[in-house]
């Protein structure tokens, strides 16, 4: 796969077909479509940070590569739609840029496109998510797949139902909850 | 000294078949981090990284670094010499997105004739080849006024293969037809069109034209650019 950099196009020369195809294969867990074409406006953006803010080379990394996050987490919750998806990446990198320079500053939650929203950081240890990292190793495959796919890919009950060949949306809501208490136990447990 | 999260978490009654606010959140922290390292991987085969390599002159002995100082200022100038500058590359962002035109855009006495309205609706599809054959058969006939000028103009700046010259042509006779329309536009696309031909001298003084006149939709972008402009003069 390359992910040769390519120019900014209204949106990133994707076709509308080929705009819901990556919508598509996003959904059902095949993620070489998007990273083809999003990691590509990976170096474009990082330049565009530089050239119109001046930032420097690793906060115009970290940024982009959080946005490129959300914008994956917001096509999945068909939140953008095709029409001008450059414009959409550029607003929440510049948003972010702007929210992390200020940080010390109170940046109106408005200023981020809908269904991003600042994240609460001062809450987090490290000796947490280290002992969840571990919990999450252990779960099995499936009990992964459909924890990440609800939670993170914000997947709903009968996609998931397909993606991970379930019987029906009955099965995969009590499968759903075997696995929270597989993961509890495993990040309780611990020692 | 307060417990760890963890152990806050233990101690509360958490529901049975769904992840709390808080888990879902650590969840999202930890799935991104995943995500973020599995990403960084095939960007670093790209070669970028978010820390750039150590340059290996910091390294090398005192003369060594001498030595190199002198080869990398031989290169430099060879690749500045041939490299596009910041505002060539600045401008082609600008110049991407195509000028949001509409038929509000013109004004009662533009005539909006059939084949200002036909090339006005091509260059809403993006066919700017065949907005610029439309509106040049008007301009041809010897009947443009401003608003062609300045279609036209731009047809050539967003075309495949963008003609600089031949838009800045068209502009100057927009602004030559009637020197109130467009005027912030013009001077806008005039300094893209002639950072594009490298004429840098004509490019600053339309870019200064736009900030002295404070009403351009465009003062900041051409506020970075004469910075550019001035920080590197040609």
């Amino acid at each position: 796969m390359s992910l040769q950099q390519t120019p900014f196009t209204k949106n990133f020369g994707l076709s509308t077909q080929e705009f819901s195809k990556l919508l598509e294969a996003l959904a059902t867990g095949d993620e070489s479509l998007f990273e083809q074409v999003f990691l590509s406006q990976f170096e474009p953006a990082m330049a565009f940070l530089k050239l119109k803010y001046s930032a420097n080379h690793a906060d115009a990394y970290d940024v982009v590569m959080w946005s490129l996050l959300r914008f994956r987490q917001l096509l999945l919750q068909k939140k953008v739609n095709y029409g001008n998806l450059e414009a959409y990446l550029l607003r929440i990198v510049v948003s972010k840029y702007l929210q992390n320079k200020h940080s010390n500053k109170e940046t109106p939650v408005e200023d981020l496109p809908e269904g991003l929203t600042p994240e609460v950081e001062a809450w987090k240890d490290e000796e947490t998510l280290g002992m969840l990292a571990l919990a999450w190793e252990k779960l099995g495959d499936i009990c992964r797949k459909l924890l990440k796919g609800f939670y993170y890919d914000h997947l709903d009950m009968k996609t998931l139902t397909v993606v991970l060949n379930d019987s029906s949306e009955a099965n995969t809501r009590q499968r759903k909850v075997r696995c929270i208490k597989e993961l509890r136990k495993y990040f309780f447990e611990l020692e | 000294m307060k417990a760890p999260l963890r152990e806050q978490l233990r101690s509360q009654v958490l529901p049975e078949d769904d992840l709390s606010e808080v888990e879902q959140q650590l969840l999202q922290h930890l799935l991104d981090k995943e995500l973020a390292a599995k990403w960084a991987t095939k960007l670093a085969d790209q070669g970028l990284l978010k820390t750039p390599s150590t340059p290996l002159i910091l390294k090398l002995r005192p003369w060594l670094i001498a030595a190199s100082v002198l080869l990398i200022g031989v290169v430099a100038w060879w690749v500045w010499s041939f490299s596009r500058p910041q505002e060539q590359v600045l401008a082609n962002e600008f110049l991407k997105e195509p000028f949001a035109l509409n038929e509000g855009f013109f004004r009662d006495d533009d005539g909006l004739d059939p084949q200002l309205k036909s090339s006005l609706a091509a260059y809403q599809k993006g066919d700017f080849p065949k907005a610029l054959a439309d509106i040049s058969a008007l301009i041809d006939a010897g009947q443009a006024k401003a608003a062609d000028f300045y279609l036209a103009a731009l047809c050539h700046l967003y075309s495949p293969q963008p003609n600089y010259a031949a838009a800045t042509s068209l502009l100057l006779k927009a602004r030559q037809s009637d020197s109130a329309r467009f005027s912030d536009e013009i001077s806008w696309y005039l300094s893209l069109a002639y950072i594009k031909q490298k004429s840098f001298d004509k490019a600053t003084t339309e870019l200064q034209t736009i900030v002295a006149g404070n009403t351009s939709r465009n003062i900041a972008d051409a506020k970075v650019l004469l910075a550019l402009l001035a920080e590197n003069p040609h």
